[in-house]
């Protein structure tokens, strides 16, 4: 939370940077006042002020990477809609990832730079729209990920309780506030994993699902040190899961996972990683093991899939405590089935076999249906095919392909080859390339659009900002009351309250899904 | 669990003595990586390294510029790399788990090291523009015989990321 003085500092403080050669600047003819003006002309001395949209990784980077070009006088705002920062490190990296997540004392460096401030709880589209935005700062970047998911758009999808997007599932064991307090999701995985010998079917093969499967299928006393959210952990304990099936539409040779979190997968305590034989070997299609050989990852993963036992003969799931996950491959997803006793919730999923071809221009393996199906029993099903970005009013948004469209990180007026880049709007991480890739492709994406922003602003291609501060406008707006924005300062609070009552149960942190919650913790 | 984590704590040493990371005290001094099978404890943490000798390390920057640093024979490329502030990121930390320190040594160098762990090998998997002679920063500890060692940053070109291994694990 921000007092009146620290408000009127960080006011103040800009003044002089924003206020003398930037009047000038304000003049359409801006280039040639760069071009005549030496002293002016360092990229570094042009941008005095940035606003990120977005606190996880790609942002974070993003201010990283500028605040190492900007000058002392310059201010990076990162603001997100969140009351907490880190997006998806917090809200969807697993657990029982804990090395994963050590790239938060990265970032908490960056947000201990004196020009670098943090606005929490403030969502850009809603408590301020973007046009304001740019009016505010010369650079504007966007790094707001992907907070919807695709659809398989099969029967029974939206209807049958019991069929869950992995998100949702993520975003409730990690202590999303908008899932974690949802009583009735919280009540529905409970009611269905305490069922005897229950069965889940993950569809899609990323990590996301790998992760949606460990979660599953660990002995809870195993997760009991991570800083897995407790409402979730209590469901878990009085899981009687027998089997998880992870399943794909192409072969082994195209799954999406990577081979560490596969062998660490085939490691559990307490489950069985399996895989049928004969989907192995339908996969090994001659293009397939020429894709192999070319690539070294693709070679690794797939002769670890093959090294994996099968299922165990006569043996049933779930036979002395034992949870099986079993890899499925080449099965395309076709409907969602009632339980005939229960008809509202999920009681199996059909799939269609599938064999591999090469598609018409002979680059592109894709599964097709033969024809014959296969009815999966289970009660829960994750689907897990991906994320998908959102667009914000008043911003072009590219359909199609569900990013921010741009070139090189400059967003784009609209999504064709041909259009013009908006002046002083970047965009980076997951809404510029969509949803894939790990922590690291991020690292890239910011350098990327950085040296895109400072190769502008020394061709003075940035507009020129105004000095009202993030505060005062969402005050005019009316939508946020200044004590309701989380500064840094405030997320301080609800990190060391969260580390304090997490150590008081063995476990790293205990998160507060409360938003009400953190923003008493954060003012307190 | 504890097993894997055991796996990796043997100091190993080839012929002509460069060591293999990790260190046993340095895993009893974090206890948080008992709760994962995989994780490992980022180097030198607990080393005294003030008074042990240096080598010469020779860069060559992500755009191919080329620099000379000290290194420390003990602490690890990355640690190296943090020190001088050369551009090689450590998300993790340095406990193998993220691949952001990925740098390409020169074939003789690298043939000379122990093998890559089995961790290593799958973290690599998903580096940038993984080469045969690509190592992780955070897992090469500098030894004596180092000195004059050639690394190598991975390229950072514009379109890396399109035109290069994309890893798509989500
Ligand atoms: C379940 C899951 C597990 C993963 N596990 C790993 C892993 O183990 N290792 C790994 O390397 N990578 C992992 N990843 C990938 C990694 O998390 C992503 O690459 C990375 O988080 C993308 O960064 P981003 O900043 O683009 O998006 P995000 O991390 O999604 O950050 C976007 C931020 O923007 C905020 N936001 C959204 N809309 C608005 C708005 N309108 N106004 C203001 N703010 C807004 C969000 O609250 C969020 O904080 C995982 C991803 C998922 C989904
Ligand atoms: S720093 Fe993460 S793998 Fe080396």
């Amino acid at each position: 939370m921000y007092t009146l003085r620290q408000y009127a500092v960080r006011f103040h403080r800009r003044q002089p940077v924003a206020a003398g050669p930037f009047v000038e600047f304000a003049s359409p003819k801006h280039h040639v006042c760069f071009s005549t003006t030496p002293l002016y002309a360092s990229a570094s001395n042009i941008i005095s002020r940035v606003g990120i949209v977005g606190a996880g990784p790609s942002g974070f980077y993003v201010a990283k990477y500028l605040l190492k070009e900007l000058g002392p006088g310059a201010t990076v705002d990162v603001m997100d809609s969140l009351p907490t920062p880190f997006g998806l490190v917090r809200t969807g990296v697993a657990p029982d990832h804990p090395e994963v997540k050590a790239v938060q004392s990265d970032f908490e460096k960056v947000a201990g730079d004196p020009r670098f401030s943090f606005y929490g709880n403030v969502r850009v589209g809603y408590d301020v729209d973007v046009a304001t935005l740019r009016s505010l700062y010369d650079v504007l970047v966007l790094a707001y990920g992907a907070s919807e998911d695709r659809t398989l758009g099969i029967p029974g999808e939206d209807t049958l309780e019991g069929v869950v997007s992995a998100r949702t599932f993520v975003n409730w064991y990690n202590g999303h506030p908008d899932y974690a307090q949802d009583a009735k999701l919280t009540g529905m995985l409970g009611e269905i994993l305490a069922q005897a010998s229950a069965q889940v079917a993950v569809l899609g093969q990323g990590n996301v699902a790998l992760d949606c499967a460990r979660v599953l299928a660990k002995r809870p006393a195993d997760l009991e040190t991570s800083d897995i959210c407790e409402h979730a952990l209590v469901v878990l304990r009085e899981s009687k899961l027998a089997a998880v099936s992870v399943v794909g539409r192409r072969g082994h040779g195209q799954a999406a996972f990577t081979i560490k979190e596969l062998r660490e997968l085939s490691r559990i305590p307490g489950a069985r990683l399996v895989v049928p034989p004969e989907e192995v070997a339908r996969g090994l299609t001659e293009f397939t093991i020429a894709e192999l050989a070319q690539s070294r990852p693709r070679k690794r993963l797939a002769d670890l899939v093959a090294s994996l036992p099968g299922p165990a003969v006569g043996g049933q799931a779930g036979e002395g405590g034992e949870r099986v996950v079993a890899l499925r491959f080449l099965l395309l997803p076709r409907a969602f089935l009632p339980d005939p006793r229960r008809p509202r919730r999920l009681g199996a999923v059909v799939f269609e076999r599938a064999r591999l071809e090469l598609d018409g221009q002979g680059k592109r393996v894709v599964a097709v249906g033969t024809g014959e199906t296969e009815e999966l029993p289970c009660q829960l099903a994750l689907r897990s095919i991906g994320y998908k970005s959102q667009p914000v009013d008043g911003l072009p948004f590219d359909n199609k392909k569900a990013v921010v469209p741009n070139r090189h990180g400059r967003v784009l007026e609209a999504a064709s080859e041909e259009a013009v880049p908006v002046p002083g709007v970047y965009c980076t991480g997951w809404v510029k390339r969509g949803p894939s890739g790990i922590i690291n492709t991020n690292i890239y994406d910011a350098r990327e659009t950085v040296a895109a922003i400072m190769e502008d602003a020394a061709q003075g291609k940035l507009p020129f900002s105004s000095s009202f501060s993030l505060l005062e406008v969402l005050a005019q707006a009316g939508r946020k009351k200044s004590e309701d924005v989380v500064s840094w300062e405030g997320y301080e609070k609800i990190d060391a309250w969260e580390r304090r009552h997490g150590a008081a149960r063995g476990k790293p942190r205990e998160k507060v899904t409360d938003s009400h919650r953190l923003l008493e913790i954060a003012r307190s | 669990m504890l097993q894997s984590a055991v796996r990796h704590v043997t100091v190993a040493r080839n012929s002509i003595g460069f060591r293999k990371t990790c260190s046993l005290p340095a895993l009893i001094q974090i206890p948080r990586i008992l709760f994962h099978a995989t994780a490992r404890v980022a180097h030198g943490s607990g080393k005294d390294l003030k008074n042990a000798p240096r080598i010469n390390l020779h860069w060559i920057g992500k755009k191919g510029e080329e620099f000379t640093t000290d290194g420390i024979v003990g602490e690890s490329i990355l640690e190296a790399a943090h020190r001088h502030e050369v551009e090689l990121e450590g998300a993790c930390e340095g406990v193998c788990a993220c691949s952001t320190c990925h740098v390409i040594l020169e074939e003789p160098v690298f043939e000379s090291l122990e093998d890559p762990s089995e961790e290593e090998e799958d973290m690599l998997d998903q580096a940038f523009g993984l080469t045969p002679t690509s190592r992780l920063g955070c897992q090469v500890e500098l030894s004596q015989d180092m000195n004059g060692l050639k690394i190598k940053l991975p390229s950072a070109t514009r379109n890396f990321y399109i035109d290069g291994h994309v890893p798509k694990p989500h």
